[in-house]
This record gives structure tokens, C-alpha cells and sequence, in this order.
């Protein structure tokens, strides 16, 4: 068995359906699409590819509205980095202590994660809605504060927060797992013997958890960068013409009219590109500025 | 190092994911004809699941069928709007357009047309004057293309959806509202006795852009005409006109004069149709066939629904009798063999004979544009009211965007008057229109 194991044939042998499903499902498709995105094609089998060089890059990197996709997404990216991993982690770190309801907070903190995102937004679509019987104006109108009631999901100045609220409390419970998975690897001697050299409290936290944590923190944050850097389904669900003024549009959003609204496949194209090389080039940068700090493993 | 290379090869994996919406294949071979020899056509709606139209359908195409053993008709209807569009562009996209189907489109269908998609139906109908001459006078030339450079008639008019004011009876008298108005000074007075009267004007799901874009389109309608939405769609008229301009400032004034629940604009048309059945809302406007959804509710209103037709402007006389309607009608598709055309064709009349469209009309109170059609005798009132004021309009103008081959006028225009409902001027939005369709008009 072990030789079986072992051999490089075999390994390639059962390692070669998954590489064939992702070749076929992911790989090709992407260079199909950076292909299209240097293309013009009004979406009709007989008209054949116009080759048009950058000419979508540069009318995209032209189009306001494109503009305003991407200072969107990079304050959806910012503050869904800061709130995500810092409150999955905290949620995981907080419920590792719990003597008792451990798993009850568990299972609370990641239900909605296995909601489907459909579900989720017709939840939040309740909490926001623009009048009094809204659940948030209610709360505040019966809090005296009728002055801080919205129109949530139309105002421009809270629409894009609204969302970035619905996509930390989904993914929230992702990270506490994680986070929680990360912890079954960090010793009890180690957070001992930190206790009796004084690592108490935010001391502890600071010079035993973080650095042993290290790795999942990293892969967290390049999970939340890269998730929403595609982020669609909650946009569009509550806000599915990309809100007033443009306020909540972002580029999948847009991607997905052009290609399949406005038959415009090569922008459609030309943004996915610019989506990738955006995740690439900020999961990477991300990669380098982490790995100037260690993990530490014992 | 070996984490570092793993930390980004697994980075780039998931990034991957991203760019692999967009391509695509096509499929070059089609089969004609299936294991037994049947001819395979395929059906394409968006009347589909447990609704009485779809039913309906089914059981035509069944009905089909066992009349035409030969021929093996495939019903792929899909109700939901945006997974109904990405099919069929996707099917356009590799040459598997369906035998039969619906698209919300008439210049928007001018691509298609020139490049082969579409059947051009002018032969078939020109073939059969009998089944021509079924046909409302006039309504096939909606699908006439003419005017956008490819000459033909590229679908066959299926449903009239007809606009009008829906309005609550019970509540306009209990504003003290003794007749519908018919001219705008009459609308904003009724507007004035309903607030009055501490009810809503008139409910509007504003998160649904469309059902703004509706109340513009008749402001439009009656200020502009027929002629003047054509031209606009065409291109001899701007959105920055001053009439134009008029008429989106006339629809934001609606809001001024409190013709719309506070939060109109946050709420979506759900909401809308359930403060309209629950009476809290004293109109709406809407189209025909919203008459059997609402009739099919629980609502305790049901009784007190009447309409009227959008009001007119006085010193717009001209337009007093132009009507919206809405004409939802069926292409063909033009990469059939000759085999899978003369199937589609035989089913697509089998579809608009008489009898299969007073079925229609009968179960599921659809208004069909064609000749000699009565709603059936134990029809609910409001329909068989609906069918005699359709057999009244004279003149009639669609959606201003069914006009332009602009792709992105539907959602820029109707985001645009969102916008300007909420703190825009019609000016900005008039402005942000024109250069749209100026940017992307083919």
C-alpha cells in the first residue's frame, strides 16, 4: 500500500480528473476570457471576433461608472478586511474560552454562512426597508431617534456600508471556524508558560495568539480580498441596478450587464480581466506585506 | 520558501475563479431529428411553473403534438427574468437559438435580425393571408424593422399589455371622489382628496425602477405622442429637448405634489402591489396582466378594482387618445433547417389559431392581439372591461426604449429617473440620458 502510495505514476493517475476538471472549468475559460476582453463581439455565434487591441481597456478605464466599480470595491475590500477577520477571529478566540455553549455559539455564528445568499438578502432587505416598518427604523424610531431613520438601501451615503454589513455578518462565522481550527494547533503548555512569564490579556493575544495564528489570519484575509473582489449576489439582490448614483456598483455587477444585458462581450470580458489581475495583484501584495511577519509553529 | 510558493499558488487559485465568466463555446453541429425520427423544435416562453398560462401552454404544445406525431417540440420556458435572458443569450451566443421564443425587445432586436438570428417572417404571413389577416390591423408592423435597416417583420405579436390606472373604488369614495379623472388637473386634484383623506395616492415599488419608468412612459405618451417617442428612439429627437425635458419634470412633480407613499423609492414592487390589495394604496399603474394576478389573490379589495386610462393634458389634445400598450410577441429562429422551420412554423399557427388564443384568453385573461376575440361570458368584470377597452384605442406607442437600439437605455433611463426622484434635476437626468445613448447607440 505504502509503495502504491508512494509512486508518482499513481499519484498522477488519481490527481488527473480534478486536473482535468480544472483545466477544462477554470483555467481555460480564464485565458478564453482575457482572449475576448482584446476583442469586439455583439454575443451571435455567426458574427465572427473583431480584434480591437486595448480599445475596451481604454474606453472601460473611460467609463465613470467604471471608475466609481472600483473605488466601491476597494471600500468594500478595506473595511470587509478589517471587520471579517478581526471579528471571525475575535468571535473564535472569545468562544475557545467558553466553558459551556461552545457549540451552540458555533453553530449561531456560522448558520448564516450556510444560508444561501438569496435568503440572507430578503432577511436584510426587511431590516432595511425604507419606512418605519422597516426593522432597523423601527428600532431607532422607538429609540426616539426618528431623526437617524433611512432610506438604507437608497441613500447613497449608507448604501454601500449597508451591504458591506450583510457580507461581514454572513462570512463572520467562516473565519470564527477557522480561526477556531487554528487554535486546536497551539499548544496549552505554550499559552502556560506564557501565563506564568506575565502574557496575560492583550499581551497574551498579541505575543501568543496572532503569531501562532498567523497562517489562517493570512489566508483569511486573501479569502476575504479575493471573495470580494467577485462579490455579485448580495449587490444585486439588494440593490440590483447598483444603487442610486452608482453608489453600490461594483465591477461583477457591471460585468454581468455588459456581457449579458447590453451584449457587450468584450468589456464584459475586458472587465473580468481587470478583476483578475486586480486579485492577483492585491492578493499578492497582501502575501508579501504579511509574510514580513512569521508564523510561528511549535 | 516552499510555503511562500504554496501560499501563492493557492492565491492564484482562487483568483482563477474570476475571469471565467465570460467565456464561452459554441456547438457547431445541431441535430435535426432525434433517435425516433421526430423533428426537434424547441419552445421558449417565460410563462412557466403552476401559473394558468403555462398551463395552458403545456397542454397546447401536448395537444401539438399528439396532432403531429412527427414532430417533437421541447418546452424550455423559464419564469424568472434574468435566468429566462441569460439562457436565451447564451443560446443566441452558440447558435442553439430556440424554434420559438419571447424577447422584451422590438429595435433592440435589430442585431439579431441583420445577422441572421431571427426568421424573417414577411414570406410565411405573405404565404397564408388568412392567418395574416388574424392578426389586429397594424400590429404586425410593430415588428417591422424597417426604419432600423433590416427590412422584414422578425416576430409575430403574441399579448397586448395595456396601461392603465388601477385605482381602488372604495377608497376614492370615501376621498369624496365621484368620477376618474381624465385630463392631468384632474389627476393632481384627485391626488389632492385622497391626501386629504390621509390615503395614498398611488403606490409605486420605486427599488423596481421599471414601475417609475411606466409612469414617465405615459407622461411621454401623452405629451410627445407616438411620433415623438419614435423619433427619439431613432435619434431625430434628444433627450435634452425641452419637452423631453418637460416630461421628466412632470414625473418628479408627481412626488412634490405627494402623489407617493414616503420611502417610495426604497421599496420594491412587492410592497407596491400588497399596500395596492390592502388597500392602503389608491392606485397603481400598471398593465393588463396584472388583472388575473390580482384576482387571483385573497385580497378582500378584489371587488372594488376598476381602472381608467392614464390622464391626458389639455393643451396636449392631440394625444388625448394615445394609448401604452406593450406588445410581447415570438421570433423565430433564422438558423433552422428547412425541416425544423416548416415544425416551428406548423406549431407557432397551431399557437395563434383562434381557438388556441381564446383558450388562452380564457384561463388565463391574457389580451391577444388579434381579430375577433371576446372575453369568455363568466369572466370577472374587470377583464371583460379591460377586453372592451382595448377593442376602443385607435392609437397606441410601447416602451420609448422598444424604439432605440440602444442596449443601455432601459437601465440608464430608469436608474436616471430613480435618481432624479430622489434629489437629481430633470435636467442632470435628461443630460446623463442623452450622452448615454449618444455613447452606445450602435
Amino acid at each position: 500500500m505504502e509503495k502504491i502510495r508512494r509512486n508518482k505514476k499513481v499519484i498522477c493517475i488519481f490527481l488527473l480528473p480534478s486536473l482535468l476538471i480544472y483545466l477544462c472549468f477554470e483555467v481555460i475559460p480564464v485565458f478564453m476570457s482575457i482572449y475576448f476582453s482584446f476583442n469586439e463581439w455583439p454575443g451571435i455565434q455567426s458574427v465572427p471576433l473583431k480584434f480591437v487591441g486595448l480599445q475596451n481597456f481604454i474606453q472601460l478605464f473611460q467609463n465613470e461608472i467604471f471608475l466609481k466599480s472600483l473605488r466601491n470595491i476597494g471600500i468594500y475590500v478595506v473595511i470587509s478586511v478589517l471587520l471579517q477577520v478581526p471579528l471571525g477571529f475575535g468571535l473564535g478566540l472569545l468562544i475557545h474560552h467558553f466553558k459551556r455553549g461552545k457549540r451552540f455559539f458555533k453553530a449561531a455564528f456560522f448558520i448564516p454562512m450556510i444560508l444561501s445568499v438569496t435568503a440572507v438578502s430578503l432577511l436584510w432587505n426587511f431590516i432595511y426597508f425604507p419606512t418605519e416598518k422597516g426593522i432597523l427604523n423601527n428600532i431607532l424610531l422607538k429609540a426616539g431617534l426618528e431623526g437617524w431613520m433611512q432610506q438604507w438601501l437608497v441613500n447613497p451615503k449608507t448604501s454601500l456600508i449597508c451591504l458591506i454589513i450583510v457580507s461581514t455578518w454572513t462570512s463572520v462565522g467562516y473565519y470564527m471556524i477557522i480561526c477556531l481550527a487554528g487554535l486546536t494547533s497551539v499548544p496549552d503548555s505554550v499559552v502556560e508558560a506564557g501565563a506564568l512569564d506575565g502574557a496575560t490579556g492583550l499581551r497574551k493575544l498579541w505575543y501568543i495568539y496572532i503569531p501562532m495564528l498567523w497562517d489562517p489570519i493570512k489566508m483569511s484575509t486573501i479569502m476575504v480580498i479575493t471573495g470580494v473582489l467577485k462579490i455579485f449576489d448580495t449587490v444585486y439582490i439588494l440593490t440590483p441596478t447598483g444603487g442610486t448614483n452608482n453608489s453600490t456598483i461594483v465591477p461583477a455587477l457591471l460585468m454581468y450587464n455588459e456581457a449579458y444585458r447590453y451584449g457587450h462581450y468584450g468589456t464584459g470580458s475586458a472587465i473580468a480581466t481587470v478583476i483578475f489581475v486586480l486579485s492577483a495583484a492585491v492578493s499578492l501584495i497582501s502575501l508579501k506585506l504579511m509574510n514580513r511577519r512569521e508564523s510561528v509553529e511549535y | 520558501m516552499k510555503k511562500k510558493v504554496l501560499s501563492a499558488l493557492m492565491a492564484t487559485v482562487m483568483v482563477t475563479g474570476l475571469a471565467a465568466g465570460c467565456g464561452s463555446s459554441a456547438g457547431d453541429t445541431k441535430e435535426t431529428k432525434d433517435s425516433g425520427g421526430k423533428v426537434k423544435i424547441t419552445f421558449m416562453s417565460r410563462d412557466s411553473g403552476d401559473t394558468p398560462i403555462a398551463k395552458v401552454y403545456e397542454k397546447q404544445i401536448a395537444d401539438f403534438m399528439d396532432a403531429n406525431p412527427d414532430i417533437e417540440v421541447q418546452n424550455d420556458s423559464i419564469y424568472e427574468e434574468a435566468a429566462y435572458n441569460n439562457k436565451l443569450k447564451v443560446a443566441v451566443s452558440t447558435g442553439e437559438t430556440p424554434s420559438i421564443f419571447y424577447y422584451p425587445a422590438i429595435a433592440g432586436l435589430t442585431e439579431w435580425a441583420k445577422n441572421g438570428v431571427l426568421l424573417d417572417l414577411t414570406d410565411a404571413l405573405e404565404s397564408d393571408p388568412e392567418w395574416k389577416d388574424s392578426f389586429l390591423d397594424g400590429a404586425l408592423d410593430t415588428y417591422k424593422l424597417d426604419a432600423y435597416g433590416a427590412e422584414g417583420i422578425y416576430a409575430l405579436p403574441n399579448e397586448l399589455n395595456v396601461d392603465a390606472v388601477f385605482y381602488n373604488k372604495a377608497l376614492f369614495e370615501k376621498a369624496g371622489i365621484k368620477e376618474t379623472p381624465k385630463t392631468m388637473d384632474e389627476f393632481y386634484e384627485v391626488i389632492d382628496k385622497l391626501n386629504a383623506a390621509d390615503i395614498t395616492p398611488i403606490g409605486v415599488g420605486g427599488k423596481n425602477t421599471w414601475v417609475m419608468g411606466h409612469i414617465f412612459n405615459n407622461i411621454l405618451a401623452k405629451r410627445i405622442g407616438p411620433e415623438g417617442i419614435v423619433a427619439l428612439g431613432t435619434g431625430e429627437k434628444k433627450w435634452t429637448d425641452e419637452d423631453v425635458v418637460e416630461c421628466l419634470q412632470m414625473t418628479k412633480d408627481l412626488k412634490d405634489k405627494g402623489a407617493f407613499a414616503e420611502g417610495f423609492e426604497g421599496m420594491d414592487y412587492n410592497t407596491q402591489m400588497n399596500q395596492f390589495l390592502s388597500g392602503e394604496v389608491a392606485m397603481i399603474s400598471h398593465s393588463s396582466p396584472i388583472i388575473p394576478e390580482m384576482l387571483a389573490t385573497e385580497s378582500e379589495i378584489k371587488d372594488d378594482i376598476a381602472f381608467f386610462p392614464f390622464p391626458s393634458f389639455t393643451d396636449k389634445s392631440e394625444y388625448t387618445d394615445t394609448r401604452v400598450v406593450y406588445t410581447s410577441g415570438w421570433m423565430m429562429s433564422g438558423t433552422m433547417s428547412e425541416e425544423e422551420e416548416a415544425a416551428a412554423l406548423k406549431l407557432v399557427k397551431f399557437m395563434t389559431s383562434p381557438e388556441s388564443i381564446q383558450e388562452r384568453m380564457d384561463a388565463a385573461m391574457r389580451v391577444a392581439p388579434y381579430k375577433n376575440m371576446d372575453a369568455p361570458e363568466n369572466a370577472p368584470q374587470l377583464f371583460k372591461d379591460m377586453i372592451e377597452y382595448t377593442d376602443t384605442i385607435s392609437e397606441s406607442v410601447g416602451e420609448y426604449f422598444d424604439y432605440d437600439t440602444c442596449p443601455t437605455l432601459v437601465d440608464v433611463s430608469r436608474n436616471g429617473i430613480l435618481n432624479m426622484m430622489l434629489s437629481d434635476s430633470a435636467e442632470n437626468t435628461a443630460k446623463a440620458i442623452q450622452a448615454d445613448v449618444e455613447a452606445n447607440r450602435p
